[in-house]
């Protein structure tokens, strides 16, 4: 077993429990043991950062200095805290003072402080494919999910030193995993495009016309379902896609499901879940 | 003609503890060689006093470190220099000094040094030039007045270089920087006179052209004073007034002359001028499938030869790539038509110091600790696929092409490539001077990047596919030239950046103007703004192409800068402040993070549009929809550790908000988890319909708080009440 602290993000154990159902099985399945980091806390979102960027590092501060007590570097199943937690990091590193002020306010308020050299912090994503192995994957499918399907990046880990060793402009990972999990990887361009999630509640049709860019560009190459590295975008390309496809006039009617459920299905995990995924494409995927 | 009087040697010494001294001193013997001067940079460090008197003109550039302490590699020399006191008398000086206003003693060491050479009898040529830490305008001040008086100074004898002269060469020599290999002494004997060379070019497209005018910059390296002649109305009988002549031409047609050589080359024909005392060589510009490769530059190759010139370096012939060929022939031509002195005499023995002269400039660069990145790059094999669109019939697609390139080419090479080899129609913004071009922007496989200054070796490797777009968010006009309207009419808005203000002329209490700025405020305002094209910086924006009110991040980063600026007016500031609020300012961008992930100047700009967005809220005190975001997420993290969204939702979008969500089915898909896989409906119904604080049925995701959840109480409250 490999032992990482694990991350949930903003929305798993909150909107997204679905992330939260189908992680924990998955790593059990694959040899990857969760630490929970006890009393972790938001990472901002990069909201917060808006009004106070030290308060939003300070934060995340937090939750590093909590990993690091753990002992074991960060997993985390969501595109957009694996940014932050990544930004964060690389901001201590490179910036003593930042990381001084922030160990301040730490050391007084919670009895820690982080070092930021001694852990990293890493997507579900790219722990399978440059640690567990493709092959480990591919060994313990148990549903092939033989289904077209299209791969969300997003752009939140989409930078150099955040995705592995994956291209930031050209990502393959999820590709290679979809085909280890037996299905049919769809390329379509815009699978790094940002859906907006960020102003969701505070942008109107721009985040609309976002959001069902990537959905008809995933659509349109064929694809059967679109898989969601990031959790919160996953919100948009979900629950709003009807409303994305009415404001864009676009067609954006497609399956998005998290990237750890479809993980799950095709490893035996809620085949309920996997069955009713399935006639859903069937019915409404291209 | 050399403008330098007598022996052309230049001492200038440097005092560095950083190394901009040292930097300052090299620009400076770079502009010193220019109007004929051989400069030699010495290090302080290890000279021996007593060998100041050797020279008869040094420059001292110099910094101050700590409390008016002597650099580290000039403590010795200022040490020995008071022990012995040298005598100086003969000896012209001027020095440069850099320091820190902030310090009480503001340049002292460059002062010591001026005031200690005026002591040991040198003559001061040109008063001091103190310099703040923003040092370069005021040393290029100094270097323009400096250089021309130091060359009227008589700088004495420079033939057979006396006995003890030559001795103290070699002594100097031991000590310096090597920023000059050559012997100077050597080639001062030629580098008086006459120094000027004929560039004739013969050119029908411009390359040609393009090449005269690159070889007669290369040729001031060499001490010569080049001038590039248009053949085309040129005196065949003129041919023998230059001692140093070199063509450079192309071949048109079936072998023929360029138009513009056609006239002088039948007039040469005609009158066969003598050219006996004339040295010269030929650059060939041909195309090998065509029978009569090169054949006008062999034509005046051998007519220059008969009518008497002697041909100094062999005719280089050059084919389509003409370029590598060409700098194959220039620093072998140069080297040896400099040796050629003001009577028209050749100097084959100071060939081997002339072409260490020439090439001083790569010496330069390889000195001290930097070391010069891997400039050539192994040949890529890649396929192009590049958009086309053609707006009169309005279609679009792309063309796939194969090829083959050395990986340090830029990838508008690769496209003048295609467009040569291919498609002429191929269309698409090429920079007329590379990295002075903001607007060369293209999408590379994803990225916004400058055509001109990107190297296809940073973008792709060898067998992958380029995918070359225009960039996004601007109305293509053909293939990949996009317009940028868009970005000049919203930079419209924004009123000139220096309009008068009615402090004008006013000052603070300390005496300081308004109006003006620090060096450090300077510095920090240049910072922010340093990018390479705000229009670029716009197409970095993933929500600029969906919303065309939004006037983008390069905007918002512009207009950011502006009030920054301790120079703009409360009335401009508040300007910009509203512009950036308002419809179409910074909170139109949906996800920095788009813009973030493309380089330097994507990070630049988000960090600014993060700046923009903190002094915004406590501007307007967090209104609107995207304030009241940023305040309920942050209470919401601050109640629970955690982000509640059922407060979140109902605080930001407000009743209209919920009901259009009602409305538009989002709420539907929410309580019913339509794609959520199983998820158990309720959890969804109950977060949706009941508020926070309501009837106490609220399951736990919702409303737990975070172990330890005081400590985050704890941080808000110390580093942000507003919370």
């Amino acid at each position: 077993m490999v032992k990482y602290s694990y991350y949930p993000g903003n929305v798993a154990r909150q909107s997204s429990y679905e992330v939260e159902d189908t992680i924990q099985p998955l790593c059990k399945t694959l040899g990857i043991d969760l630490i929970e980091i006890v009393g972790y806390n938001s990472d901002g979102g990069n909201i917060i950062k808006q009004g106070n960027k030290n308060l939003q590092l300070t934060l995340n501060a937090r939750n590093i200095a909590l990993a690091e007590k753990n002992g074991h570097d960060i997993i985390t199943a969501c595109a957009s805290a694996q940014g932050i937690l990544h930004e964060a990091l690389e901001t201590f590193r490179n910036d003593p003072i930042a990381l001084a002020n922030a160990n301040t306010v730490l050391s007084k308020t919670s009895g820690i402080t982080a070092n930021a050299n001694e852990i990293t912090t890493n997507h579900l994503l790219h722990v399978l494919v440059d640690e567990i192995g493709l092959e480990k994957v591919e060994a313990a499918v148990i549903n092939p999910l033989k289904m077209d399907v299209a791969c969300y990046y997003g752009p939140h880990m989409q930078r150099a030193g955040a995705c592995g060793g994956d291209d930031p402009w050209n990502p393959n990972y999820m590709e290679k995993l979809i085909t280890a999990l037996g299905g049919r990887p769809v390329e379509y361009k815009s699978k790094t495009s940002s859906v907006g999630n960020p102003s969701l509640l505070s942008l109107g049709d721009s985040v609309m016309k976002m959001t069902a860019r990537v959905l008809n560009d995933a659509k349109r190459a064929g694809a059967q379902i679109i898989v969601s590295a990031c959790t919160q975008s996953h919100s948009n390309l979900d629950s709003y896609q009807g409303k994305a496809g009415r404001v864009a006039n676009k067609d954006t009617n497609i399956p998005a499901v998290n990237l750890t459920e479809i993980i799950a299905f095709a490893l035996g995990h809620f085949p309920d879940r996997f069955a009713q995924l399935k006639t859903r494409a069937l019915l409404i995927g291209s | 003609m050399s403008g330098v009087v007598g022996n052309p040697e230049l001492a200038i010494f440097f005092g560095s503890q950083t190394g901009n001294a040292e930097e300052l001193a090299g620009n400076t013997a770079k502009m010193a060689k220019k109007v004929g001067f051989v400069p030699k940079v010495i290090d302080m460090d290890g000279f021996n006093p007593s060998n100041f008197a050797n020279f008869k003109r040094i420059l001292i550039i110099t910094s101050t470190w700590g409390e008016g302490d002597m650099p580290d590699n000039a403590e010795d020399l200022w040490i020995a220099t008071n022990e012995s006191n040298p005598g100086l008398s003969g000896v012209s000086f001027s020095v440069c000094a850099i320091g820190d206003t902030s310090y009480d003693e503001f340049c002292k060491a460059g002062i010591d040094w001026d005031e200690k050479f005026v002591s040991l009898g040198a003559t001061r040529a040109h008063p001091i030039q103190l310099c703040d830490v923003d040092y370069e305008p005021e040393w290029s001040k100094w270097a323009d007045a400096v250089i021309p008086v130091m060359a009227a100074i008589d700088g004495g004898a420079s033939s057979a270089e006396s006995e003890e002269s030559s001795e103290s060469s070699e002594e100097v020599a031991t000590t310096t920087t090597a920023t000059i290999s050559a012997d100077a002494g050597d080639l001062g004997e030629i580098m008086s006179g006459d120094r000027s060379l004929a560039i004739f070019f013969g050119s029908q497209t411009g390359n040609a052209a393009g090449l005269a005018e690159k070889t007669a910059k290369m040729a001031v390296n060499y001490g010569l004073e080049p001038t590039v002649i248009d053949m085309d109305g040129y005196d065949p009988a003129a041919f023998s007034s230059h001692k140093r002549i070199l063509v450079i031409t192309s071949t048109w047609g079936e072998g023929e002359m360029p138009d513009n050589a056609d006239a002088l080359w039948n007039a040469t024909v005609a009158s066969n001028p003598p050219m006996s005392k004339v040295h010269f060589s030929v650059c060939a510009i041909g195309d090998t499938s065509y029978d009569e490769f090169c054949k006008a530059g062999l034509d005046w190759d051998e007519k220059f030869k008969a009518l008497g010139a002697t041909c100094i370096e062999e005719i280089k012939l050059c084919d389509v790539d003409f370029e590598p060929p060409w700098l194959e022939w220039a620093p072998l031509a140069l080297s040896k038509i400099a040796c050629v002195d003001s009577s028209g005499t050749f100097h084959e023995d100071l060939l081997e110091a002339m072409i260490a002269y020439g090439a001083g400039d790569e010496e330069e660069a390889d000195v001290g600790d930097f070391a010069p990145g891997q400039i050539v790059q192994a040949d890529l094999s890649i396929t192009m696929r590049i958009f086309r669109y053609n707006p009169i019939l309005a279609q679009s697609g792309y063309d796939t092409v194969a090829v083959a390139l050395p990986g340090h080419a830029s990838i508008e090479d690769a496209l003048v490539a295609v467009k040569r080899e291919v498609d002429g129609s191929l269309t698409f913004r090429s920079g007329s001077i590379a990295g002075q071009d903001p607007l060369t922007g293209i999408k590379a496989n994803g990225r916004i990047l400058p055509a001109d200054t990107t190297r296809i070796c940073d973008v792709v490797s060898d067998g992958d596919t380029l995918t070359i777009e225009p960039v996004p968010g601007y109305d293509v006009v053909k293939d990949l030239m996009v317009s940028y309207d868009r970005y000049d009419s919203v930079r419209a808005e924004s009123k000139p950046w220096m309009e008068a203000d009615p402090r004008q002329g006013e000052r603070l209490i300390s005496g300081a103007a308004m109006g003006t700025m620090t060096s450090a405020e300077a510095t920090h305002l240049h910072t922010l703004a340093d990018v390479g094209s705000l229009q670029l910086v716009n197409a970095m924006s993933d929500t600029y192409d969906v919303d065309e009110e939004y006037s983008g991040p390069g905007i918002a980063l512009q207009r950011w800068v502006r009030s920054q600026d301790p120079r703009s007016g409360d009335g401009h500031v508040k300007q910009m402040f509203e512009l950036m609020q308002r419809k179409g300012g910074v909170w139109d961008e949906a996800d920095i993070s788009s813009i973030q992930r493309h380089g330097i100047d994507g990070s630049q700009a988000a960090d600014s549009l993060y700046a923009a967005r903190a002094r915004l809220l406590a501007e307007y005190k967090f209104t609107g929809r995207s304030g009241r975001l940023v305040k309920h997420y942050s209470r919401s993290v601050k109640m629970s550790g955690n982000v509640n969204e059922t407060t979140l939702y109902r605080s930001v979008l407000g009743p209209l908000g919920l009901g259009s969500n009602i409305m538009n089915g989002v709420s539907l898909r929410m309580m019913l988890g339509f794609t959520r896989n199983g998820g158990p409906i309720m959890r969804g119904f109950q977060g949706m319909l009941v508020p926070p604080a309501g009837i106490g049925k609220i399951p736990n995701m919702f409303n737990g708080k975070v172990a330890n959840h005081h400590e985050v109480v704890a941080i808000f409250n110390e580093l942000d009440s507003r919370f």
